[in-house]
């Protein structure tokens, strides 16, 4: 006797059996009000002040410091006539030690939950995971921006120097660029974290991730310096966009032209990436049905 | 000796069983060789730009980047256990070693056993016979003898910036911006020669002895005799052995203040 | 000289409250707020070379610093411990030579590697002589059964099979003493009588002390013939099983079932707990009246068509014990 089969199974034993159209119907939705009560959670959590928050400062503090030093040191004996002035590359180096988020929390996490096998309960959750820890991201980050780079900008500010732009469509941009550079740069934090459904070890990838953007993207060496013929293929990338970008602008050093031809680059990356980790995130889900993690 | 039979033992076990893991195995080779790729690829660039960076040219800076890279192979070959020990205090495994019958610091370099080291002092010894072909010495047998006290002072060093580490994660739960902040010096900055920062900067590094890990050895076994305070170069090997042994002592307080309060 | 001396034995922790908001944290810091928690509150006891002793108490009462202590993972704030005339915290590895562990939610086998290869890493460490290893090993194989899965990798062993591995690991270099710390959690019960077997076999030819921990009376009942109770930081209970069952197992229960329903029932010496129906279910203490005496009293008074007797499950008793200091599990 044969008993009928829910509907959408499929009874024939070669073709594999595909989800129906239905099942995306009731996709998760976040609303704006999560969104926030994460940032808050996240922010709030980030400044509980712990003995590895302080050693982070009084690091990032320490790096900034001899950033300077080592590229003033080589820079007093070729000052370039069309590139930077001195106080220009000391906010430079100052801002990209300490602004771009490069490294992020959840990446470590996300290789734990996906051994432990945790990572199956986000597939019931009714939050998006991205938008999830895009949300704590966000609270951290504005955490750091608080709790470090204002501290330390600040200290280089009044016992040093540094530039800061005056004009009011600068710091528009400025702040512009910053918020695509983070949506950047999650993205790309998030594709890595999804690296953790193949891949047992994050940890080379997290560095493959970690070093080409602190190259790429000026932290390591202001782009200013990198072969002249190299830099229209770097500029194109999107890694460029992550401190060098918003850092020339901070510094008024594009023209305004330039300047939303670089943003507009910004936001296409932004685009793109954010895509492919949706399309990730959709391989990974299919990972962990098929072989239940 | 069963001590030393028990380490020979666990680490050809070890082997054995990265063998199952053997994409592990190469993924970490690879993160190592991209770690220090982009490292040099920006130091060559840099150099391409400016020439050299106080009066020290690419070849000899690259000798310093390898100073740096094999004191580090040589040193985690043994010490992988330590560079991982917050996680033995994390997951509890640490009340194990207090049952056995051995020293536990013993005990905690048999438990790890790092294959990549190798890529490490692989990288680094490239690195250095490459430099040294476009410099003026010859490797006589005082210039080897020399450069062996200077790899054991450097890999001593290396051992007690470790052991520190390994102490604090004792009290530190997260101890993650410390390593950072370990790793970028050492990565980023000392690969500079320590007449690029201001004086404090080089009494700094000189007190806690990041800069006889590289600087001063290489100044001396260079000879360059117009680097500030290079003469420190040839006690590198002391200062490495006092050092390490303060940070064993300190590792050993940290663990018994560990016992009492649990 | 005793196995085991524990004199007038503290244990204080010292634990930081964090203070809450960003001036809590800066507050944190300059003067940290430590309360004093005593998880040890002065204990004694003294234990014989060849004891099994079951060690119990609920989450908190200090149940697992006193084990700490003893192994020497833990300094004690106050007092003494000496094992075999030595103190374990201050010459700890020449205490390490003669015990084992066994640990019930952690493993100390190497998860890849064979059983039989994690035996042999084990003779290195506590540097047992080859002869010796291979009579251990050999005894341990047959008293545990381990032949049939030596070549499996830890991580593919059920939990029962691991179990016995962990304990023939804790007994290869003929410690004195062997602690257990919930050896049989999660098991089945075959395996779970498989240990105790083998721990009542092991402590009869070898005359090894041992200290179980555990959750499962059963496991007491069956393998130790001391019970010591922890609460709150003090010994509460310190003696054998039967002086146990003694003090606070005298009450038992009598079931029967009557020919028909009496509505008024009543026994003297005795309380009626339960009558529904048939059933009637008496609560009597064995002090103060013999079950025979009762059963006599109530055949005669009403028609009795079955009668059950019921011991006191020891898992009862002690929860009751705990129960009436005002402990919840």
């Amino acid at each position: 006797m044969n008993a009928s089969l829910p509907v959408g199974i499929n009874p024939s034993p070669k073709t594999p059996y595909r989800p129906t159209q239905q099942a995306h119907h009731n996709s998760p939705r976040m609303t704006l009000a999560t969104f926030a009560v994460l940032i808050r959670q996240a922010f709030l959590q980030s400044t509980v002040f712990r003995a590895n928050y302080l050693i982070g400062l009084l690091s990032d503090l320490l790096f900034v410091y001899l950033s300077i030093q080592v590229w003033t040191v080589l820079y007093s004996n070729q000052i370039l006539e069309s590139g930077p002035t001195t106080i220009q590359l000391i906010t430079y180096v100052t801002l990209a030690r300490i602004v771009a988020p490069v490294d992020m929390e959840f990446v470590q996490n996300m290789q734990q939950r996906v051994l432990s096998g945790e990572i199956a309960g986000e597939l019931i959750k009714p939050i998006p995971l991205s938008w999830f820890l895009l949300a704590q991201e966000v609270g951290r980050y504005i955490s750091r921006l608080l709790l470090r780079v204002l501290p330390i900008a600040l200290l280089v500010f009044f016992t040093i120097s540094l530039s800061v732009p005056d004009s009011p469509i600068y710091i528009l941009l400025f702040v512009v660029s910053i918020i695509l550079s983070f949506i950047i740069m999650f993205s790309i934090n998030y594709i890595t974290a999804l690296a953790a459904f193949w891949i047992t070890q994050l940890f080379s990838i997290n560095v493959l991730k970690g070093q080409t953007v602190r190259l790429l993207s000026g932290i390591l060496v202001p782009l200013w310096f990198f072969p002249a013929a190299a830099l229209p293929v770097i500029e194109l990338l999107p890694f460029a966009s992550i401190a060098f970008v918003p850092i020339q602008l901070f510094l008024e050093e594009i023209s305004i032209v330039k300047a939303c031809y670089s943003l507009a680059l910004q936001l296409a990356w932004g685009i793109i990436i954010w895509q492919i980790g949706r399309w990730m995130w959709s391989r990974a889900v299919r990972q962990l049905s098929i072989n239940g993690g | 000796m069963h001590a030393l039979q028990l380490y020979y033992k666990s680490m050809l076990l070890q082997m054995k069983r990265s063998r199952q893991y053997r994409f592990n195995f190469y993924m970490g080779i690879f993160g190592v060789i991209i770690l220090y790729g982009t490292q040099f690829i920006a130091l060559r660039i840099t150099l391409a730009y400016f020439g050299e960076v106080v009066s020290w040219d690419m070849y000899e800076l690259a000798f310093l980047y390898g100073l740096w890279m094999l004191t580090y192979g040589v040193l985690i070959t043994v010490f992988a256990g330590v560079r991982d020990f917050a996680g033995f205090i994390h997951r509890g495994e640490f009340d194990v070693f207090l049952i056995r019958p051995h020293g536990i610091l013993w005990q905690v370099m048999c438990g790890r056993l790092e294959l990549t080291s190798w890529s490490h002092i692989g990288v680094s010894t490239g690195i250095i016979a490459w430099a040294s072909m476009h410099m003026d010495f010859t490797w006589s047998l005082n210039k080897v003898v020399e450069f062996t006290g200077i790899i054991v002072g450097g890999a001593l060093i290396q051992g007690g910036l470790l052991l520190l580490w390994a102490a604090l994660s004792f009290w530190i739960i997260q101890t993650g911006n410390f390593v950072n902040l370990g790793w970028t010096i050492n990565a980023n900055y000392m690969t500079y020669p320590l007449t690029v920062y201001d004086t404090g900067i080089r009494y700094l590094f000189t007190l806690f002895p990041m800069a006889f890990i590289t600087y001063y050895p290489a100044a001396t076994f260079l000879g360059r005799t117009d680097s500030w305070g290079y003469q420190l170069g040839m006690y590198s090997p002391l200062v490495g052995l006092a050092f390490f042994l303060l940070m064993y002592g300190f590792w050993r307080f940290a663990a018994r203040f560990y016992q009492s309060a649990g | 000289m005793n196995a085991i001396e524990v004199t007038d034995l503290w244990k204080v922790y010292e634990i930081k409250q964090h203070r809450k908001g960003l001036m809590g944290g800066l507050h944190d810091l300059i003067r940290p707020h430590i309360i004093e928690k005593p998880a040890v509150r002065g204990i004694n006891f003294s234990i014989q070379q060849g004891e099994t002793v079951g060690y119990i108490g609920p989450n908190g009462s200090g149940k697992s610093t006193t084990i700490k202590m003893l192994t020497g993972i833990l300094t004690p704030t106050r007092g003494q411990v000496i094992v075999r005339g030595v103190e374990p915290n201050r010459q700890r590895q020449a205490n390490a030579a003669h015990i084992g562990a066994v640990f019930g939610q952690r493993t100390q086998l190497w998860w890849d590697l064979a059983i039989r290869e994690s035996f042999d890493l084990f003779r290195h460490i506590y540097r047992i002589p080859a002869q010796r290893f291979k009579d251990n090993v050999d005894r341990m194989y047959n008293l545990l059964q381990l032949h049939s899965f030596d070549s499996t990798p830890v991580r593919q062993l059920s939990l029962g099979q691991r179990m016995r591995a962990e304990i023939a690991c804790a007994f290869f270099h003929d410690p004195a003493i062997v602690y257990l710390d919930e050896p049989t959690i999660g098991l089945d019960v075959i395996a779970k009588e498989q240990i105790r077997a083998f721990l009542r076999d092991i402590n009869r030819e070898l005359n090894t002390t041992i200290i179980l921990t555990t959750h499962d009376m059963e496991d007491i009942e069956q393998v130790c013939n001391r019970l010591i109770m922890i609460d709150d930081g003090h010994i509460i209970f310190d003696g054998g099983m039967q002086q146990f069952m003694d003090t606070y197992g005298t009450e038992r229960m009598l079931s029967i079932e009557l020919e028909s329903q009496v509505s008024d029932f009543y026994v003297e010496g005795a309380k009626v707990v339960a009558n529904e129906g048939k059933q009637v279910r008496i609560m009597f203490n064995k002090a103060d009246i013999s079950a025979s005496r009762l059963i006599g009293q109530l055949t005669e008074r009403y028609s009795v068509k079955d009668c059950q007797l019921q011991e006191p499950k020891i898992e009862h008793l002690i929860r009751g014990v705990y129960e009436s200091r005002g402990v919840t599990a």
